[in-house]
């Protein structure tokens, strides 16, 4: 299947957190999508880059990451930046989860 | 379905609720809390628009990215539901008692083949 067609990732503003959570936004979190039986390759590798603007090459390969790993890691950022991909990538029912990045 | 049931109880819900820190309860029924709606509300919208254009001779791209997300989530409630394999074969055996939810399945991934061929190309 031949899909060259990249779409612009969506800007948003995220407000940097302050006080208590200060020290946990010095730790970069990650949002890994996991490997299931039911999403369809050309599917995920077009959201991936619907989402983050991935070349297809890169959104192919992080694609068969999962596919073949299980997961892999699609963004990192602040804790609200990554929750806000996780809540798109829950939107197009992919299985995203985030976590420390360790 | 998406009326209210809490998707931690109902297994063909967890799919499209799917839990976001794993390692972490309590953040992840704060996360639910913020977002559960919107992915909620986000779905019924496209479900009014995959209703309102069952019948059309052409969609244009916003209604696609519409019929994608309700095929998809459709293929996602079934699919757990049939519990299929990752490499469900396309041939449904016609004698199997769930023959005509499989052959559903497997249309609905052939459609949203189409239709991510479709939106990739514009």
């Amino acid at each position: 299947m031949t899909a060259r067609a990249t779409t612009a990732p969506i800007e948003v503003e995220i407000d940097e957190p302050t006080g208590s959570e200060a020290d946990e936004a010095d730790r970069p979190w990650i949002v890994l999508v996991w490997n299931d039986p039911i999403n369809l390759m050309s599917y995920v590798t077009f959201v991936f880059q619907k989402l983050f603007g991935y070349s297809l090459e890169k959104a192919t390969e992080l694609m068969l990451d999962v596919h073949h790993k299980g997961r892999a890691v699609v963004a990192s950022g602040s804790r609200e930046r990554c929750e806000l991909d996780v809540f798109r990538l829950h939107e197009h029912g992919l299985w995203a989860t985030m976590q420390h990045d360790r | 379905m998406l009326g209210g049931d809490d998707p931690h109880r109902d297994p063909s819900l967890r799919r499209l609720f799917p839990v976001a820190y794993p390692d972490d309860p309590e953040r992840d029924d704060e996360f639910r809390s913020l977002v559960g709606d919107d992915l909620r509300r986000g779905r019924l919208d496209s479900i009014d628009v995959v209703e309102s254009s069952l019948d059309a001779t052409s969609v244009d791209d916003t209604q696609l990215q519409a019929w994608m997300q309700v095929v998809n989530d459709l293929r996602l409630v079934l699919g757990t539901l049939l519990d299929v394999s990752e490499d469900e074969s396309p041939d449904v055996d016609p004698d199997a008692p769930d023959a005509d939810a499989r052959a559903t399945y497997q249309y609905l991934s052939y459609l949203l083949d189409e239709i991510v061929t479709a939106l990739a190309r514009a």
